[in-house]
């Protein structure tokens, strides 16, 4: 339903002159045959949405990795997909194992403690959780050279973390609209800073 | 390894590109001594020593760098003509560290090291002002107790017990200020102080100038390792191994008499940005006195003193008359100054953050830094620069904090009224703004309150899905618990709306519509301001001002675009959240969340059918009624992402969440483990 809805809106949408792109994301992907399956139903539905209309338009599918075992094998599930987009926030809460929604009262104890620096669900854990975001975008442009890459996760608006992205030669951040400003600056460092 | 670098009359063995050996404050007195600011002569002990000291022990750091001490303390004096630790002819100090990056928690100034009673007589005769010398000799001691010896008190109401000791006597002699007090007084306070240190610390106070020099080197060094500095540190990420120089200067006298002044500048304006040379001074005074607020410190500019007195309500006679400016009362000073902070920031090439002393009308400079500044004075000053040429594009990028430029986004409260306001609470900074309204605890009470025009803020435990509607037609979110990653956290911050989050001491009552906080019992209707980029809550309307996104701050915007690699995107779940995004600058959405669009009106009845069918069949016909009220949502969000990439991420909520929002039964929430085949469900 989602799929069909996505492409007749983006037909109906081109129809009145509006230049659109739109990219369909599966989430909590973890395996590569569960993504196949995702992608032959969304492209299955365009093309019968495309018949019934006789018109077509441009999409991308893609997924999100935020499952660790989707970053392990991610040279696999590029093979399938255009994009991969990092839901950092589950992929920090499963690599580290901790519940979001419970963190909140451990992290101030565990921060006072000195065991972690800063909240990882804030700043991104470029020691650990990094890893996986590093391995991923490897493994996933050796397979797929013009792979899409892009961060969705709150820490797509922290400066650290979009200078992170910036480094691992990611195509795009993504962070809630009061931070676009803070993060096109901090891509901004990260370019002039590099040289 | 050389231990100490000396500087004075125009030379100096430091630079300021050394700040990492000498630490900010030694690289600057080196480099201004370079340039021809006059600067008293004096001494760095370098960081390196301050790592040794902590590694290998007191003493066999001070058989190391004894030797180097005795030799610069020799520097000053030939600079000077005077002798430390000899009362015919004496030579007082002062002692401050300056560590390679600003450090709150390090120890502070102690000033007229070296001074004892015999020197105080000395130095009473020779400048013929007894009162400056008892005064000088009064203020060392307390300094000396309060930072040295430990003395001052480390919980913030608690009273100092040396100024403890000046009311007393005050108000024996039923006197309001300081300079109030005579000679003899002052004779008296020195006394009762040196008690108040036998009394606390058992042992007498130190009255051998070398015994009082290295007693404060050794505090300098050993507050690397007090808690307040290992806390900062550790919270700013500064290496530990980085340690604090000792700067150790000839003492210029601030409290000689009325030709004499001390005060602190700002090449410009640390609020505002404007090029506005400012600051405040203080006749016969030294040290802490400008911002002990004790006096009321006199503007150091004509234009800033008219400026002041019109808003303190002060005629321009009796500005003129009791708080004339620095201008007015040491015209050659203050050309001198202006001159001099001028050279500065020209040598800097950025706001300069100014200490100055002048003695019997001879100026001198103690210190400068790059001075510390709000988002807004931090775009228009790189800006400033930029266009008179002093740095060019690049350094104006790298210049900025990020972080900083969200207080530029959002309202924020008129600086005048948050003074006055009053905290009743304090939880996170979950997402910035200023907000003021009135309470409502429920979301449809906040829609139906709104609807009436009314400002509402919605005080809730917690925030879920179903309180989506109120939230957004809400000025604010205050919630009892809950971090910064929230349901009202983040919601919050993609609607750029303000939010403070897990004021765990506020004590919400949904059944009576109260809620308890700094001991007031606030009801639905009563008004309440938060302050999303502190956390706290006020008592009753604090006034706002609205966020300005051209000029300066456009410019800056354009400028990352112009050296930057990286594309932004933005979170976007809505046409509105997309647009307000595009006009901050992002080039498509990166995430566009489809379940909140399930929760809305009619939907929430075809999503239960869903849920529940009991066959694929069942399942088909009530996904048809989702169908088009679907695409109407996607077709809103690409117009407004005319040209541009926008993702659209198929369900992806726990099934328990989902459920419980559906039917708003509450349902404990377990960690989150999500059925991944809630994002099939619906991709069928």
């Amino acid at each position: 339903m989602q799929a069909r809805a996505i492409i007749e809106a983006a037909l109906n949408v081109k129809a009145k002159g509006i230049d659109v792109h739109p990219k369909i994301m599966v989430p909590l992907i973890g395996v590569k045959n569960e993504i196949q399956m995702q992608a032959d139903i969304i492209n299955r539905v365009a093309q019968e949405v495309f018949t019934e209309r006789g018109e077509t338009v441009a999409y991308k599918v893609g997924t999100m990795i935020e499952i660790p075992r989707a970053a392990l094998v991610a040279d696999q599930i590029a093979q399938v997909v255009d994009f991969f987009s990092f839901g950092t926030n589950d992929l920090t809460q499963m690599t580290f194992g901790y519940s979001r929604d419970d963190a909140g009262k451990f992290l101030a104890i565990y921060k006072n403690l000195g065991i972690l620096k800063v909240d990882p669900f804030q700043v991104l854990d470029q020691e650990g959780v990094g890893q996986l975001v590093e391995m991923a975008c490897r493994k996933g442009r050796a397979t797929k050279p013009e792979l899409n890459l892009g961060i969705c996760g709150e820490h797509g608006g922290e400066p650290s973390s979009v200078k992170f992205c910036a480094r691992l030669g990611m195509n795009y951040v993504s962070c809630s609209p009061y931070r676009v400003p803070i993060a096109r600056l901090a891509a901004a460092q990260a370019a002039v800073e590099a040289e | 390894m050389k231990a100490i670098y000396t500087f004075g009359n125009g030379q100096a063995e430091g630079r300021a590109d050394m700040k990492d050996l000498l630490g900010g404050k030694g690289a600057n007195l080196a480099e201004m001594n370079l340039i021809g600011v006059p600067v008293p002569p004096g001494f760095t002990i370098t960081t390196e020593i301050c790592t040794l000291y902590n590694q290998k022990g007191r003493e066999a750091v001070v058989e190391m760098i004894k030797d180097d001490v005795m030799k610069s303390v020799a520097h000053i004096e030939k600079l000077t003509g005077n002798k430390f630790n000899d009362p015919s002819n004496p030579q007082l100090v002062s002692v401050r560290s300056g560590a390679p990056v600003s450090m709150p928690g390090m120890m502070d100034t102690v000033l007229n090291l070296g001074i004892n009673d015999a020197v105080a007589e000395t130095l009473a005769q020779k400048s013929g002002n007894p009162r400056f010398a008892w005064d000088s000799y009064r203020r060392f001691v307390q300094m000396y107790g309060d930072v040295v010896l430990g003395m001052k008190p480390t919980n913030k109401t608690d009273i100092d017990p040396f100024e403890a000791i000046i009311e007393e006597l005050k108000e024996k002699k039923g006197v309001k200020f300081d300079t109030e007090l005579d000679v003899d007084d002052l004779k008296e306070l020195v006394k009762r102080f040196k008690a108040a240190v036998k009394e606390n610390t058992g042992k007498d106070f130190p009255t051998d100038a070398y015994d009082q020099l290295w007693g404060a080197i050794y505090a300098v060094f050993d507050s690397w390792n007090n808690d307040r500095a290992i806390l900062y540190r550790r919270m700013n990420q500064i290496p530990e191994e980085y340690g604090t120089a000792v700067n150790v200067q000839a003492m210029v006298y601030g409290n000689m008499g009325n030709n004499s002044a001390t005060g602190v500048c700002f090449s410009r304006d640390a609020g505002t940005g404007e090029n506005l040379f400012n600051g405040e001074y203080l006749i016969n005074a030294q040290g802490e006195d400008v911002v002990a607020g004790v006096r009321t410190p006199q503007q150091i500019m004509t234009e800033g003193s008219r400026r002041w007195a019109k808003l303190q309500g002060i005629s321009e006679e009796e500005r003129a008359a009791k708080y004339p400016s620095l201008e007015e009362s040491m015209p050659e000073c203050a050309k001198q100054l202006v001159d001099i902070q001028q050279k500065l920031e020209e040598h800097y090439r950025d706001m300069q953050d100014m200490e100055f002393t002048i003695q019997d009308g001879k100026l001198w400079l103690l210190q400068t830094r790059n001075g510390k500044r709000t988002g807004a004075a931090m775009v228009k000053i790189a800006m400033d620069l930029l266009r008179e040429g002093a740095i060019d594009e690049k350094t104006v990028i790298k210049r900025m904090e990020p972080g900083k430029l969200d207080e530029l986004l959002h309202p924020v409260f008129d600086k005048a009224a948050v003074k006055n306001a009053k905290v009743m609470a304090k939880g996170l900074p979950a997402s910035p703004g200023a907000a003021t309204g009135q309470i409502v605890f429920f979301a449809d009470d906040a829609e139906e309150w709104a609807s009436r025009k009314k400002k509402v803020i919605m005080v809730r435990l917690e925030t879920s899905p179903e309180d989506l509607r109120g939230m957004n037609v809400a000025q604010g979110i205050l919630t009892a618990r809950g971090g910064m990653t929230s349901h009202a956290a983040v919601v919050a911050r993609g609607m750029g709306k303000c939010c403070v989050s897990g004021a765990g001491e506020i004590k919400v009552d949904y059944k009576a519509r109260t809620v308890e906080m700094g001991g007031k019992t606030y009801n639905e209707g009563d008004w309440i301001s938060i302050n999303g980029s502190t956390g706290e809550v006020y008592d009753g309307l604090v006034a706002t001002v609205d966020a300005d996104l051209s000029g300066d701050f456009a410019a800056v915007m354009s400028l990352a675009e112009k050296y930057s690699k990286m594309d932004v995107y933005t979170n976007a779940d809505s046409p509105r959240d997309a647009s307000v995004a595009r006009k901050l600058g992002a080039h498509g959405i990166g995430l566009c969340r489809t379940e909140h669009m399930f929760f809305e009106g009619d939907r929430i009845k075809a999503m239960r059918e869903m849920i529940i069918a009991p066959d694929e069949a069942a399942r088909r016909v009530a996904l048809a009624k989702l169908l088009p009220l679907q695409r109407g949502d996607f077709e809103g969000i690409f117009e407004a992402m005319d040209g541009y990439e926008v993702t659209i991420r198929l369900l992806d909520p726990p099934l328990q969440v989902t459920v419980a929002a559906v039917w708003a039964t509450p349902i404990p929430r377990s960690p989150r483990c999500r059925p991944a085949q809630s994002s099939r469900l619906l991709s069928t």
